[in-house]
């Protein structure tokens, strides 16, 4: 008989499957860390407070963190104690986080489902 | 593979604020798991998917002839119906999407029904080719934002666009529309010869495409009372007919695609079997995907079956049968060349061949070569039919709902031609059904006949290319009945090989199941660990986050609670602070006031007695009294005002010094306090974070150990799997040796010889001689008296005592005696010993001969006889002597 596999299905399909888990993973983290600085310079050019000390402007902040083969999470974030009341109060009048996520979302979104076409 | 946003931060007290972007990737290491799991099912399915195939190496030239026999009863159908039926398909196929694409549109099928109708209507109505009415619809609904009613007003610009140039080609008029609304004006310039100078004038006045074309339209002289003038009603009968082909195919094109999806799984699943098999693949893919022809299917499944034919002849064979053939040929060619060939190859078989055994080596490679592939053609040729079935029974299942189609329009069709297309269509169907009905029928004769018949071609093959072994052309033609006896003796060997195969099989099969639920079982007990082990971590996980959540609310809370500690006791010290500066300040005012009070009294008295001594100087008229006295008045006033002054300024400087005591004093305080409350803050940050780094080691060590119990328990299932694997090869063995032994003895009953089985007995004839020559050699040095019993292990051989030289019997047992040998019984045997002091053979002798001594026992009474006493009056006389002695020493 002249059929025969090289590879059987399973080591195939396994290392397969997995190399395909862990190109996922990696390529939206590195994804992820291509918006990092882009969301931390977009906080800090969007950030609608007027300066006093120029502290709360120059430490907002955006990471990336990962979690093993399961999440890829960006934070964003103030480095200030009183970033919350800017965030917060005055009916959030001086946010800076929520727009950032309500502007990154759908753009990390839109290139996570077109790197996955790809 | 989600994604999620999310804010959070603020409370009471300020931590941080922070929002997150959270893309979920566990979703794909599922799937990734999933893929595991599939991987073993598959490898488990291929591992009897590449069993089937070995077998698929079948002689497919029968069902290839069958599927040849078939095919003119398909050529007379598909010739009648291929056409309509692709016409009808394809239409039903082009209905159901764009009733898929309006549905998904509109948002209804309701709406899209209605809307495919408006369209349909408008385009019968002005000559309009349907299908590309449909696509015009379907590139204006995204634009219209969903608005049917402007769809019409569309649809009658292009009527209008066709009317300008009535021998456009069919569909152009929607097509440019299309391009039109697109930006491009191609078309509409070249296929309807519109000048691009209007197109821009349009365009500069209007903004909208509608206005536009409209603009256009109407510069171009188009009229809607011309455009339906001008309507092609052919085109407008042929959309009728189109739909109404489409509605009637649509339930059959739902039977179709999926009946042949599972038809389609099935030949890819064939295909991986064999490259060959992708012609066949392709073409019913194709089929399934097309609508093509039936016809043309069946054609490529032939062509395909040929050349798996051709192909798979070799294949076939196989290892074996190349030995086979090679044995084959030697004796085509001589015994001498298959002996050649054998020293060539090493085969000792070959090599010592003779006519008999290379005759023998023939019959049972065929044997063996039938059987199998009366097994594989029994498998494909079922297989196939029931494909060709399926394929058949497809086109019977259109040429009934053509029928119906026919009969339908016969039954809207006016007057006697109605009648007579309904009597057509009522007739197809009839021929359809009974035409089905017939051939299912024929379908499942052969099935029934196929094992029948491979078993009767094995027989006859076999019986026609082996003579009976032993019986000789002279015998047979001599003897009627013992060819009969033969015939019946194959037939024999035929069945006892067909009831091994199938019992080989079933055993294989029974191990390859039990293989396959011992790998599922494995599967589920391993998926069970791995979700019970990663559930365990993700628990402990959500538990470690929110104890360390609460941890720092706790921390939070402990700093909030000395920061507020901290603003009481500020307030606090402040307060003091403002009462003692205030007490200070009072008691300075109030000295302040007194000073003044004194100074003010001390001045009004002064002037009281500076008035006085004035007068009393003036009354006397001592001017110089009145000048000293002046004098004395202004130095008093000045050292008294001095003096106040001075005293004030002391107790300002005082209050001064007073409150800058208090308010140093007041900061040393809260410096100190501050100082305390950064310690206290900073002792409750450090005691966490001693408490966390030890619960981290704690946790660290938990988690390696239920890493380690996870590893272990997944290696102990591994283990109990491989065991339980090997344990059933183990019984799959054991049964197939108990099968074969039993093959054999019953081949060798039928006095077909098996290589193994001779071979066994050989062995068996070797260990029993062996065994008998051991069991000789022994017995002759039992005879020989060499060793004093049997040897360890060997057989307890009581060999007989002889005494061919004489001597006393030790024991009861067989004995070997001598001719001319006396045998004395045990009494007289012991009266001679007592009559002669002992026993000899040498003793009795000299006894009998007389003169001699008789020693009864060393050193005990010796006898003396004198004179011709015979040793009979001896023996009385010492008998009467010996008794009298008795009876002295008893009395």
């Amino acid at each position: 008989m002249s059929f025969q596999w090289e590879r059987t299905p399973e080591d195939a399909l396994v290392e397969l499957a997995e190399a395909y888990v862990t190109a996922i993973h990696d390529s939206i983290a590195t994804l992820a860390r291509r918006y990092a600085p882009e969301i931390e310079q977009w906080l800090k050019d969007n950030a609608p407070w007027t300066d006093r000390t120029g502290n709360a402007r120059q430490t907002l902040m955006s990471e990336v963190e990962e979690l093993a083969n399961s999440a890829v999470i960006i934070i964003l974030a103030h480095g200030m104690e009183y970033g919350v009341f800017l965030e917060l109060a005055h009916g959030g009048r001086y946010s800076v986080i929520m727009p950032a996520l309500d502007y990154f979302i759908p753009r990390i979104w839109a290139d996570v489902l077109e790197l996955l076409r790809s | 593979m989600p994604i999620t946003g999310g804010f959070s931060g603020g409370g009471e007290n300020l931590g941080n604020a922070h929002g997150t972007i959270t893309i979920d990737t566990s979703q794909a290491a599922q799937a990734a798991q999933s893929m595991r799991t599939i991987g073993r099912q598959m490898e488990q399915s291929m591992s009897g998917l590449r069993g089937a195939a070995a077998q698929a190496q079948s002689a497919f030239n029968t069902v290839a002839q069958g599927v040849q026999s078939l095919r003119a009863e398909l050529t007379a159908l598909s010739l009648a119906t291929g056409a309509v039926t692709a016409f009808g398909l394809n239409a039903a196929r082009d209905l159901r999407a764009y009733t898929v694409a309006f549905r998904t549109l509109l948002g209804s099928q309701k709406e899209s029904e209605r809307a495919m109708r408006t369209l349909t209507d408008t385009a019968n109505e002005f000559g309009l080719e349907l299908e590309s009415t449909l696509q015009l619809g379907r590139a204006l609904l995204p634009i219209l934002q969903g608005n049917t009613a402007e769809l019409e007003n569309w649809v009658k610009r292009a009527a209008l666009l066709r009317s300008i140039f009535p021998v456009a080609q069919r569909g152009a008029e929607t097509r440019a529309i299309a391009e039109f609304l697109a930006g491009q004006t191609v078309s509409i310039q070249r296929l309807f010869n519109i000048p691009p100078e209007l197109i821009q004038q349009a365009q500069a006045s209007f903004q909208d495409y509608g206005a536009q074309l409209d603009f256009i339209l109407q510069r171009m002289g188009a009229t809607e009372q011309g455009a339906r003038e001008m309507a092609d009603q052919f085109v407008s009968l042929t959309n009728e007919l189109k739909l109404t082909l489409a509605v009637g195919f649509t339930p059959l094109f739902r039977e179709m695609q999926s009946g042949l999806r599972t038809f389609r799984e099935w030949l890819e699943q064939l295909r991986e079997t064999n490259p060959a098999l992708l012609h066949a693949g392709a073409g019913f893919t194709a089929f399934v995907a097309l609508a093509t022809p039936a016809l043309l299917i069946v054609s490529q499944l032939i062509v395909a079956l040929q050349r798996l034919q051709a192909i798979g002849a070799l294949n076939v064979l196989g290892r074996a049968g190349l030995v086979g053939a090679a044995v084959g040929g030697g004796f085509l060619g001589g015994v001498q060349a298959t002996r050649f060939i054998g020293q060539a190859t090493g085969n000792e078989m070959m090599a010592e061949a003779t006519t008999e055994s290379v005759w023998l080596a023939i019959r049972r490679q065929l044997i063996s070569l039938e059987t199998t592939l009366a097994g594989i053609n029994v498998m494909i040729n079922t297989g196939l039919l029931r494909a060709v079935q399926a394929v058949v029974s497809a086109f019977n299942a259109g040429a009934n709902a053509i029928g119906r189609v026919i009969e339908y329009i016969g039954s809207i069709l006016p007057g006697r031609a109605g009648e007579r297309v309904t009597l057509e269509g009522q007739a197809l169907q009839m021929a359809a059904t009974t035409h089905q009905q017939s051939f299912d029928a024929r379908i499942e004769e052969l099935l029934a006949n196929v094992r029948r018949e491979e078993f009767s071609r094995i027989t006859r093959m076999t019986g026609a290319m082996i003579p009976p072994s032993g019986v000789t052309d002279a015998d047979r033609s001599g003897s009627a009945t013992l060819i009969q006896a033969e015939q019946q003796l194959n037939a024999d060997r035929l069945a006892l090989i067909a009831d091994w195969a199938t019992a080989v099989k079933q055993i294989e099969e029974s191990a390859a199941q039990s293989r396959l639920e011992a790998t599922q079982q494995y599967e589920r007990q391993r998926a069970d660990v791995i979700a019970s082990y990663e559930l365990t971590i993700a628990r402990e996980a959500e538990d470690f986050a929110r104890q360390r959540a609460r941890q720092m609310a706790q921390l939070e809370r402990g700093i909030m609670d000395v920061l507020r500690n901290a603003a009481e006791r500020r307030a606090e010290y402040e307060a003091n602070l403002a009462e003692t500066l205030a007490d200070v300040r009072a008691d300075t005012a109030k000295r302040l006031a007194e000073l003044e009070e004194k100074y003010q009294r001390d001045r009004e008295r002064a002037a009281t007695t500076h008035r006085e001594n004035l007068l009393n100087a003036a009354a006397r008229l001592d001017a110089t009294a009145i000048v000293a006295e002046q004098r004395r008045f202004a130095n008093e006033n000045r050292d008294r005002e001095e003096n106040y002054r001075e005293r004030v300024e002391q107790e300002r400087e005082n209050l001064a010094e007073r409150i800058a005591q208090e308010q140093e004093a007041h900061t040393q305080r809260l410096e100190d306090a501050q100082k305390a409350d950064e310690q206290r803050i900073a002792d409750l940050r450090r005691n966490l974070a001693d408490q966390q780094r030890i619960e981290d080691e704690d946790r660290a060590i938990r988690l390696a150990r239920q890493a380690e119990d996870h590893t272990r328990q997944l290696a102990q299932l591994d283990a109990n799997h491989t065991e339980r694997l090997a344990q059933i090869d183990r019984q799959a063995a054991q049964e197939r040796s108990k099968l074969d032994s039993a093959f054999q003895a019953e081949l060798a009953q039928l006095g077909e010889h098996h290589t193994a089985w001779l071979r066994a007995q050989e062995e068996h004839q070797k260990t029993a001689l062996e065994m008998f020559e051991k069991w000789w050699e022994q017995l002759g040095r039992r005879f020989s008296g060499g060793g004093s019993g049997p040897a360890a292990g060997q057989p307890n051989i009581n060999v007989p005592q002889q005494f061919a030289s004489g001597g006393p019997v030790n024991r009861t047992g067989a004995a070997i005696v001598h001719a001319g040998e006396y045998v004395l019984n045990p009494t007289t045997t012991r009266m001679l010993s007592d009559a002669l002091g002992g026993f000899s053979q040498n003793g009795l002798v000299n006894a009998v001969r007389g003169g001699r001594n008789i020693t009864v026992a060393e050193g005990a009474i010796q006898i003396h006889a004198t004179g011709n006493w015979t040793p009979e009056v001896i023996g009385r006389v010492v008998h009467a002597e010996f008794l009298a002695a008795l009876q002295r020493v008893a009395a």
